[in-house]
């Protein structure tokens, strides 16, 4: 394989990174971070962020969270307790220096992990990014979840969701020709890639569960977007969907405003 | 060095959700890129050309921090230019990115291996290659070898040719420095363009090797091609292809200028 090049020494990188935006909750406090940094060479210290890049593109292309522990585990090493720090480089660098994605904490999980949201929107001219029919056909029938959500006031009894797609043609029951196994597909796939959040409700036999919105989708996509897309099927006007139209207006911070 | 603008993000996004873009797709990606964010399209061509690879400069000079850059690849078929999202690094981190099981990297490298060493047309037979399962640890069924070989084409990595596998551009791209430095008695240069040529002529009585579109760039218009090595000079015994791709565009600029057509396709 070829072998790495030799880096190039910023010193915009430092700058920009020290003026990050972005934050992250910390388990460790700061000074521990600061400590840990100040052990480390200037080298070392790019050397380990850029890395850091590296493994957030490549990790994020399985769509799976990606763990504060597997980072530790593989980039990291002796240098773990400098994680709030590395960390929030490397996202600077990856939302502005590389590729324009942004880093996500997941606030559902006991476990921290974080994934990368694109910050370029794909638009039908554009098509920069290519999808495989498998993955258009899934992003399909997230969109026509999170609408059914959305729709229903954000939250939705698994055995409604089940019943309104099976209306649509798509049977949990039995296998789908695309989908394959819709339920796992549903409750494993989308939840852990963070479309979806799956909540089982307690005390309830046989288990019932709640879906919402999942970290993931929040940031990729708004409740706006969400309600134009019903509007196109529905073929409506937003403003017509009363209480959605208001928590829509809610969600943008801007309560009774005309817009 | 330059500051990384938007429009530069959208490219880089675009290699790699694709891997692997021919010279006609890169420039359809840039206009797009520019008209997204406003960024300046020239009209002049020449002009334009010259932006674009400043454009890409700036890219890979970012990039080769995290250990990836663009790289230009050339098609052994035709000569013609491909362009790729190269990963320069090969470490704990890389390995993870394969979209490939362990298994299967195996297989691949043992097809690499026998195209690069036992094959002297840089090709071997898809049967080969289910024959070559049998020398891995792990036990890997006919049938998954086929999708393997199916997966591998879809994703550029290989060419399938009437059951004849070669090593798609993409490959050769990723992989030069690799079979060069793994594979240096058996790996031949092109006489011409120095870079590795696994499918090519090669001369009669010593071991010149060029890549077809090279040999048709080099022999063109000649009457007696002769080995271009140094100090052999052999009569070049192959039929001289006419496989150059910038060659024949120009060629048939010209014909068309001339209006000469018909004799054209005499000669074929």
């Amino acid at each position: 394989m070829p072998k790495a090049k030799p880096r190039r020494q910023e010193a915009d990188d430092d700058a920009s990174s020290a003026a990050s935006q972005t934050s992250f909750s910390q388990t460790q406090s700061n000074t521990q971070a600061e400590r840990a940094m100040a052990g480390m060479e200037p080298a070392e210290q790019e050397r380990r962020t850029n890395d850091l890049v590296q493994y957030l593109l490549i990790m994020d292309q399985r769509k799976v969270p990606i763990k504060k522990l597997d980072i530790n585990k593989q980039v990291l090493k002796e240098h773990s307790k400098a994680f709030p720090i590395i960390m929030r480089s490397a996202s600077d660098k990856l939302s502005k220096v590389s590729v324009g994605l942004k880093v996500i904490e997941m606030q559902d999980n006991k476990q921290k992990s974080y994934i990368l949201v694109n910050e370029i929107e794909q638009t039908s001219e554009s098509q920069h990014l290519r999808w495989s029919d498998e993955e258009k056909s899934k992003m399909g029938l997230v969109m026509v979840i999170l609408s059914l959500v959305f729709m229903n006031g954000n939250t939705m009894k698994d055995s409604l969701l089940w019943h309104t797609l099976k209306k649509m043609g798509v049977d949990h029951e039995h296998q789908h020709e695309v989908f394959g196994d819709v339920k796992k597909l549903v409750m494993t796939e989308f939840v852990r890639q963070g479309y979806l959040e799956c909540i089982k409700q307690p005390n309830s036999d046989p288990p019932a569960f709640d879906f919402k919105w999942g970290q993931r989708s929040k940031q990729e996509t708004t409740k706006r977007k969400v309600l134009q897309f019903v509007c196109k099927v529905y073929e409506k006007e937003p403003q017509q969907w009363t209480s959605q139209w208001q928590d829509l207006l809610q969600s943008e911070g801007t309560p009774n405003g005309n817009a | 060095m330059k500051g990384i603008r938007r429009s530069h993000q959208m490219f880089i996004q675009c290699f790699m959700s694709r891997g692997f873009l021919d010279a006609k797709e890169v420039k359809h990606l840039y206009k797009s890129c520019c008209e997204t964010f406003g960024d300046a399209y020239l009209a002049d061509e020449e002009e334009r050309r010259k932006l674009l690879l400043e454009f890409v400069l700036t890219i890979n000079n970012n990039l080769r921090q995290f250990h990836m850059e663009i790289k230009k690849g050339v098609s052994e078929e035709d000569g013609s230019n491909f362009y790729g999202l190269v990963n320069m690094s090969d470490n704990n981190i890389t390995r993870l990115a394969s979209d490939y099981t362990t298994n299967e990297l195996e297989l691949f490298k043992k097809i690499v291996e026998f195209i690069v060493v036992e094959s002297a047309t840089g090709e071997i037979g898809s049967i080969e290659v289910v024959n070559l399962t049998e020398k891995l640890d792990r036990r890997m069924s006919k049938n998954d070898a086929e999708n393997l070989i199916n997966r591998m084409e879809e994703d550029k990595w290989i060419r399938v040719k009437q059951g004849r596998i070669s090593l798609g551009t993409r490959a050769i791209l990723e992989l030069e420095q690799y079979i060069l430095s793994v594979y240096p008695d058996s790996a031949t240069i092109c006489n011409l363009c120095n870079k590795l040529c696994l499918k090519g002529q090669t001369c009669g009585s010593c071991d010149c090797k060029l890549h077809f579109h090279c040999a048709s760039r080099l022999f063109r218009g000649q009457d007696e091609p002769k080995c271009p090595k140094a100090g052999c000079g052999e009569i070049w015994s192959h039929d001289i292809p006419n496989r150059d791709v910038t060659m024949r565009s120009t060629a048939v600029e010209q014909e068309d200028r001339h209006s000469r057509t018909r004799k054209r396709k005499l000669r074929h």
